[in-house]
């Protein structure tokens, strides 16, 4: 052995062992990432908590045919010192987009008046914010038999999507179901519908088209889903992205009532419900809507309550492509008075599940539906800030139910948007809140009334706002406010 | 001379004298020795006044010699123009010359032979018979023959062994100018040598006319001389090959009688394509292309060469006829082809010997087999041509384009910016020569090409090996690895031309070393090295050569520059290891540096504008996910069963297992390169570096490049340290390497039936260009193209954006070669990247209104180019870019096939566009965010072409102008005669206020600045040829030491009265001159 080959040799052995070592074991790929928000499924509509160059938002459709008594408005709320820009584009039905620029003065709130600017049976608007934050919320109004005037609130959302689910509907008893469709894009969308109902699913709409800028309404009765108690819905674009919302009027005996809100933008492993109830006049179903290829299991559990009182419910088998109900006071033992709801799927399997709840005064039914409201998807990040552009506009007993998510005693603080800006709702700065535990806020306050509000919590919360249906009716109308982006 | 010294005539030993080493106290013992009763000695000292050891040179030969006249050229005008100054500085034609190189030694009773010879057979030139110097018993020659082509016939065999078979006196065609003797009459007659011809070839030319002269020439075998013979190991700045090949040339030129001469020329050429077509298949092209370039040459010099014809005419005395009669019939370099007849210089420890080189017809015919196994693996390129992947973009359409932009000082690339423009596209410039400026052609050339020139490098690396079969075992397995369709199938033209370059980096390196073919009969274990130090000056040309090579390498693919450096100190170090000694490792480190230092030089100003993003990888979000099997067989492409490559390294392992001697020092050289760049390439692969590399296809080229080295040390082991032994573990080892050699070979058979090196038959950029034509009826507007996506699949250099996504600008339209460089918009880019990402964060859904000032009108997200990423096997489009992208206000989807998302900015302005008022107004604003709430879509085009075309002409309205440039005020718009100044706009961009509508112009103006980097760097490459060239000072502006005047007078000495030659006949003085004097007489007669 000549003595130079030592080395050598011995170093390359140990780098061909070395390569053999470190090269044994194979490395995953890391796929590239361009947005991590926008690689997730959207989370509900939220409210930006950062100055961004824009923000834009989308509101869902509000009525604007210039009926009497039917009108809609588009509401952006500025808490921020600096004076707000924004440029609206109200989308129609077969009508060109009507485009306005307005300014909104810091602390203060501005409200457009959709119907006056542009004629359409529903119209839809796209608010591009510049220069600061900001809020924006739809309110829709039409009258109804016996009420003069129904108001439907419901938050406007940040980001579109290419498919979009509704757990409930109805068109039995008369009832109406539009579905509002908005393109606020340069480029059509092209959308597939399809629907479930007792009977089965189908997909009556193939290959929708919905033209760049405008909106499309579709009457749930003129696709074959007429007279159904139980209609879901899924509209699943194969180009384009789009705005979807659900326009219902309740016209029947044991429902009455007008809403209109978003449909959810993704099907989800999680929904939390804030308010529920279970006593006499009172109606509570949960709409629970599997939109995939495979049976989910689903797990609703009643929160809220006492720990003593924790009622054993048994999971709910959603079978594909299908919608099953579930009521609470169905289940034995359920004690009566409100409380909160959370349904669980196993993850991967998804669902969307909405619940409508009835309540009856004076005979007159009150009808309101909500989507449940999931946790951030890439992260499970539940708000422990809501913000609402519109809340009370009167003082109101019982409009925000707080559900506190966490197992520690919490206290709530109602902040409202003054002409000074952000001060404390003095009547409302530590409301108590146990862990796990429910309580609703009148917002009776005179510094409540009329204004943006803010909720802080020094826990994770659900907020929902029961707002009145009107000046003169009875009745309330549930809604979401807006989670403050962590 | 004593008086009592037997009558004589006069004899001048004429002695050139060029730095000799130690040998020259033999030279000069052999004179003083001489036993001749007239001789003198002149020594013309052409080298300075100090030989090699830095002696007094003059001292030293009149401590030997202290009558002999010493003269001092001052310069080296060769050996002919200074041995002719003996015409100067001596007078009369009574006697004799004899002229000697410094490196012989005589014989004590040589002169005195060679004159008695001369009276005998009345000749006029005779010479000895030159032995070898280490060897009296070894021939070196007996006279030369010559043919019509004044090429040579040796009229001995290499290493003959003198058993008196030549040592009858003979008429010879030609002397060898290491010792002849000439009648001092007629080499005035003839005009001496030939003062235009410095080294080689000077003896032929004079010989000729000698004969033409009706003189005899002779050869007196009973005279010996020794003789060194090792002109090319002395002075290796001369390309002897090519001095040869002029010489022989204008020889044969000027000599030839006028009524032949057009018969000759035909001849001649007709030789030379033959030369070449054989020279191509035999390995000796070099000699053949040196035959063409001096045939070439003569055109230019036929005034010069009439002139001398016309001097030469007056010395003819006999008809041309008769002359040819002593000629040899035929060719004999054909002949020398045809047998194989050839020598080589092999070197040994600190010496070198000439010996024959082995050839034999498998060196022919598996060059053969290499060379069309590469046209069969590319002739669907040469049928139709390379298609668009990777970086093996087409060529522009003009050479001429192609310079102004080098020469400009605008860069188009991406988003275009006044910077100093890539070296790589004047050398395509340049280069477009080879294809016959037919830019179609040319990237075919250059694929192909590059391999030719990779495997071609090879062979030269390879020549260190002595043994053919070593050498074509490199040749093979460099050609086969599955690197090379690896390298094609995926575009990496950066790889392929590290392919092409590193063999010659590593060849040009230990040349410059000094790094020679080994002496194969020296069988020594401690033989590291066959190493013979260059001179100063040849390893500066050498490494001049070197540094030429890698700035050519470096123009076209910058991450050359890091694989060379890593290369070099793989070589450093492995060299230490193997025990060559800290000098050649030293050497082989600095050299290599000082190269890879050059060529960054000839590359500046450009290569100061790079940055290691330039060289680097394209970043990913992790690792990509390739196994080790992948890596280590260089499956980086579309090769097929590269795995069997795998076995190509049990060579690696098993040369240094085996290898002896000099081999074990390249086995591990070859073994350095190919584990440290595996290594390398494992680690790079799997992310796990903390710093980026080049791209793995590189790092894998010295892995190639080692096996080849490897592979060949096997098979030269195997020959020379395993088979002659007797049984152990040596052989089944040495079989084994044999045995893997050809498996690892055994892919390149699918890639040779592939016939296109497995690129894809459809491109993305094929598929693409329908949706980013130029001209898509849009108006006329200049547009530009985004493209966002996997930075592999985006085929100009991008720019990154993290987590593995990169990003890219293109004007619209079909991309070209010069794409293919980055781009140099930095601060631009950073503007751009940064609207891309609130794009991703969603901090705006109107990303097209952003982008719309720097023209982008389209958003591609590759998806399949076919050859990375396939659509059976597609690479992930980055999570949330179609997303992000779909929820943009102001972009709209195309419908496209699914190698491909093309998003339209419906926001788009022109690149050169005339804004309304409110973009106007926004574009006053010192951030594009002033853009969000304007519609951007009305801007009008104007000045269509500008950008390409950098000037253009057209009405422009009264308002704002913009460029999607970044603000650059290089760019002048004129409208109506009157200058309008250039300010930013949003911030970012340029825009120009025009007062009045009128007719504009937009110009670009070259900085001035660019001119002076451009003859700057001309100056550099300049010097940087000069060096590496053989060029010496002109003979014009050589000092010349000798003074005019007559240092002896040969009418005046001793013996000059003597009867002339042909009144001799055999009696008076030669008879006694002929009796062989005694030791006294030869004492007496010593100067």
């Amino acid at each position: 052995m000549i003595v130079r080959r030592i080395p050598v040799l011995a170093v390359t052995a140990a780098v061909a062992v070395g390569i053999v070592a470190v090269g044994r074991k194979a490395v995953e790929p890391t796929p590239p990432t361009f947005s991590a928000m926008n690689a997730v499924e959207p989370w509900m509509p939220a409210a930006p908590v950062v100055t961004t160059p824009s923000t834009t938002w989308f509101c869902p459709g509000v009525p604007a045919s210039g009926e009497d008594g039917v009108s809609g408005s588009v509401v952006i709320a500025n808490a921020d010192p600096g004076e707000l820009r924004a440029h609206v584009t109200l989308l129609g039905v077969d009508s060109e987009p009507v485009e306005q620029d307005l300014t909104v003065a810091p602390h203060s709130r501005t409200s457009i008046d959709v119907g006056a600017a542009i004629t359409s049976p529903y119209a839809s608007a796209v608010v591009e914010i510049t220069g600061g934050t900001g809020v924006v919320e739809q309110q829709a109004v039409r009258p109804l038999e016996g009420v003069a005037t129904a108001t439907s609130v419901a938050p406007c959302t940040t980001s579109a999507s290419s498919s979009w689910y509704l757990a409930e509907g109805f068109t039995a008893e008369g009832s109406v179901e539009e579905l509002i469709l908005s393109n606020p894009y340069p480029q059509s969308a092209i959308v597939d519908i399809g629907f479930a109902t007792q009977e089965g699913s189908r997909e009556p709409l193939q290959g929708y088209i919905i033209p760049a800028r405008s909106v499309k309404v579709i009457d749930m009765a003129e696709i074959a889903a007429r007279d159904e108690p139980e209609v879901a819905v899924s509209v699943v674009a194969s180009r384009g992205n789009l705005l979807v919302a659900r326009s219902q009027i309740y016209g029947g005996a044991d429902r009455r009532g007008f809403g209109i809100a978003l449909a959810a933008p993704a099907a989800r492993d999680q929904w939390w419900f804030a308010d529920g109830e279970v006593g006499p006049g009172v109606a509570e179903r949960y709409s629970i809507y599997n939109p995939g290829d495979d049976e989910v299991e689903v797990t609703p559990a009643l929160l809220g309550r006492d720990a003593d009182t924790f009622v054993p419910i048994d999971p709910l088998v959603v079978p594909a492509r299908q919608v099953v109900t579930f009521t609470p006071a169905d289940v034995e033992g359920m004690p009566e008075g409100r409380h909160a709801m959370v349904f669980g799927s196993n993850p991967g399997d998804l669902v969307v599940v909405e619940r409508v709840l009835t309540r009856t005064f004076d005979d007159l039914p009150t009808t309101s539906v909500v989507l449940g409201a999931p946790p951030r998807y890439e992260d499970g990040y539940v708000a422990t800030t809501w913000t609402m552009a519109l809340a009370a506009e009167e003082a109101v007993e019982d409009a925000l139910v707080v559900y506190n998510v966490d197992a520690v005693d919490a206290v709530v603080t109602v902040q409202a948007v003054g002409p000074n800006g952000l001060e404390n709702v003095p009547s409302l700065t530590e409301v108590g809140l146990p862990a796990y535990g429910l309580t609703t806020i009148d917002l009776t306050d005179e510094a409540a009334v009329g204004r943006q509000l803010i909720v802080r919590s020094t826990s994770r919360v659900f907020v929902e706002r029961l707002l009145p249906r009107g000046p003169e009716a009875q009745g309330r109308v549930g809604s979401w406010p807006l989670p403050v982006e962590g | 001379m004593e008086p009592d010294a037997p009558l004589a005539p006069p004899v001048v030993a004429v002695v050139v004298v060029h730095a000799p080493g130690p040998w020259f106290e033999e030279t000069l013992d052999s004179l003083v020795d001489q036993d001749y009763p007239n001789l003198n000695t002149l020594f013309l000292l052409t080298g300075g006044p100090l030989d090699a050891d830095g002696a007094d040179l003059e001292a030293r030969i009149l401590a030997r010699l202290p009558e002999a006249f010493v003269r001092d050229l001052g310069d080296n005008p060769g050996f002919g123009p200074a041995a002719n100054e003996v015409l100067r500085l001596v007078e009369g034609d009574a006697g004799f010359f004899c002229f000697c190189h410094d490196d012989i030694a005589l014989e004590p009773d040589a002169i005195r032979l060679l004159v008695e010879e001369l009276y005998r057979s009345n000749a006029g030139m005779v010479g000895p018979k030159l032995v070898a110097w280490d060897d009296p018993g070894v021939l070196q020659h007996v006279g030369l023959g010559m043919d019509r082509f004044g090429e040579i016939d040796p009229i001995t065999e290499p290493g003959e062994y003198d058993q008196e078979q030549h040592d009858a006196v003979r008429d010879v065609f030609v002397l060898p100018s290491a010792c002849l003797l000439v009648r001092a009459d007629l080499f005035r007659v003839v005009g001496g040598f030939d003062p235009g011809i410095d080294f080689h070839g000077d003896d032929v030319d004079l010989c000729w006319r000698v004969h033409l002269s009706g003189a005899r020439v002779l050869v007196a075998p009973q005279a010996t001389v020794r003789h060194r013979e090792q002109l090319d190991v002395r002075r290796p700045d001369l390309n002897h090959r090519v001095l040869q090949a002029r010489h022989r040339m204008r020889t044969v030129a000027t000599l030839t009688g006028g009524r032949r001469l057009a018969t000759r020329s035909v001849e001649m050429v007709l030789l030379t394509v033959a030369e070449l077509v054989v020279g191509l298949f035999t390995g000796r092209f070099g000699e053949a292309w040196a035959s063409l370039r001096a045939l070439v040459g003569l055109v230019p010099r036929t005034p010069a060469l009439l002139a001398r014809r016309g001097a030469i005419a007056k010395i003819r005395q006999v008809p041309d006829g008769e002359v040819m009669d002593l000629q040899n019939r035929g060719s004999a370099r054909l002949t020398s082809y045809l047998r194989s007849r050839d020598t080589e210089t092999f070197v040994g420890e600190e010496t070198s010997v000439k010996r024959w080189r082995e050839s034999t017809l498998a060196s022919t015919l598996i060059w053969i087999v290499v060379v069309i196994g590469i046209i069969a693996a590319s002739r669907t390129f040469i049928d139709t041509r390379v298609p668009a992947v990777g970086e093996l973009l087409p060529l522009p359409e003009s050479p001429r384009s192609l310079w102004n932009d080098f020469a400009g000082g605008w860069n188009p690339n991406g988003l275009g910016g006044s910077a100093a423009n890539p070296t790589g596209w004047g050398v395509l410039s340049l280069f477009s020569l080879l294809w016959g400026f037919r830019m179609g052609l040319g990237l075919t050339v250059i694929v192909v090409g590059l391999v030719v020139l990779g495997v071609v490098g090879t062979w030269r690396l390879a020549m260190v090996f002595p043994s053919s079969r070593a050498r074509l075992t490199a040749l093979v397995v460099y050609a086969a690895v599955p690197l090379v369709p690896g390298v094609i199938s995926t575009g990496r033209l950066s790889a392929l031309v590290a392919y092409a370059t590193v063999p010659w980096f590593v060849h040009l390196l230990r040349s410059a070393v000094g790094i020679g073919t080994a002496d194969p009969q020296l069988t020594s274990e401690q033989l590291v090295d066959g190493i013979l130090d260059p001179p100063v000056r040849e390893r500066i040309r050498r490494t001049a050569v070197l540094g030429i090579v890698i700035a050519l390498g470096v123009a076209m693919a910058p991450a050359m520059l890091v694989v060379v450096v890593i290369v070099t100190v793989v070589l450093g170090l492995t060299s230490l290891g193997a025990g060559a000694g800290w000098r050649t490792a030293m050497w082989f480190t600095v050299l290599g540096l000082t190269g890879a230092a050059g060529a960054y030089v000839l590359n500046l100003p450009w290569s100061a504008t790079l940055s290691w993003r330039d060289v680097q990888a394209p970043e990913l979000a992790g690792a990509p996910g390739r196994g080790l099997a992948e890596i280590v067989s260089m499956g980086i492409g579309g090769a097929r069963l590269e795995i069997l490559a795998i076995a190509l390294y049990v060579p690696v392992l098993a040369a240094l297992a085996v290898a002896r001697s000099w081999r074990l020092t390249w086995a591990a050289r070859a073994g350095g390169l190919v584990a440290v760049f595996t290594l390398l390439a494992v680690l790079q692969d799997r992310d796990a570096l903390p710093f980026a590399l080049p791209d793995v296809g590189l790092l894998l080229v010295p892995v190639a490049l080692g096996m080849a080295i490897s592979s060949a040390t096997a098979v030269a082991s195997f020959a020379d340290d395993v088979a002659g032994r007797g049984f152990g573990w040596r052989q089944p080892i040495g079989l084994a390497a044999l045995g893997a050699v050809v498996i690892g070979c055994l892919p390149a058979v699918l890639t040779v039936m592939d016939g296109a090196w497995f690129t894809p038959r459809t491109t993305l950029d094929e598929l693409t260009a329908p949706y980013l034509a130029a001209d898509d009826g849009d108006g006329g507007g200049d547009d530009r193209v985004l493209f966002l996506g996997d930075p592999r699949l985006i085929p100009v250099p991008s720019t990154d954006l993290g987590d593995g996504v990169g990003m890219g600008v293109v004007d619209a339209g079909r991309l070209d070669a010069r794409d293919r460089w980055p781009a140099a918009d930095d601060e631009t880019r950073t503007d751009l990247a940064a609207i891309v990402r609130d794009i991703a964060t969603d901090q705006t859904l109107r990303g097209g209104r952003l982008l719309a000032p720097f023209g982008v009108r389209y958003i591609v997200i590759p998806v399949a180019d076919g050859a990375t990423s396939t659509l059976a096997d597609p690479l992930p489009i980055p999570v949330g870019l179609v997303r992000s992208l779909q929820a943009q206000l102001d972009m709209a989807r195309e419908r496209n096939p699914s190698a491909f998302v093309v998003f339209e900015n419906t926001a788009a302005m022109p690149t050169v566009s005339a804004l309304d008022a409110a973009v106007d107004e926004a574009s006053r604003a010192d951030t594009l965010d002033s853009l969000l709430g304007v519609d951007t879509g009305a801007t009008v085009p104007v000045l269509a072409g500008a950008l390409d075309d950098l000037e253009a002409a057209g009405d422009v309205p009264a308002g704002t102008i913009h460029l999607g440039v970044g603000f650059d005020d290089h760019w002048q718009l004129a409208v109506g005669g009157a200058d309008v100044d250039a300010r930013p706009a949003f911030g970012v961009t340029t825009a120009f206020d025009v007062a009045t509508a009128g007719l504009g112009e937009l110009t670009y103006r070259t900085p001035g600045g660019r001119a002076v980097a451009l003859a700057g760097q001309a100056v550099l490459w300049l010097v940087a040829l000069v060096l590496a060239s053989r060029l010496g000072i002109p003979r014009i502006l050589r000092r010349t030491r000798a003074q005019d005047e007559t240092l002896l007078d040969l009418d005046d000495e001793a013996g000059a009265d003597l009867p002339d030659l042909e009144e001799s006949g055999l009696g008076g003085w030669v008879e006694e001159l002929l009796e062989r004097p005694t030791d006294e007489q030869r004492d007496g007669v010593r100067p």
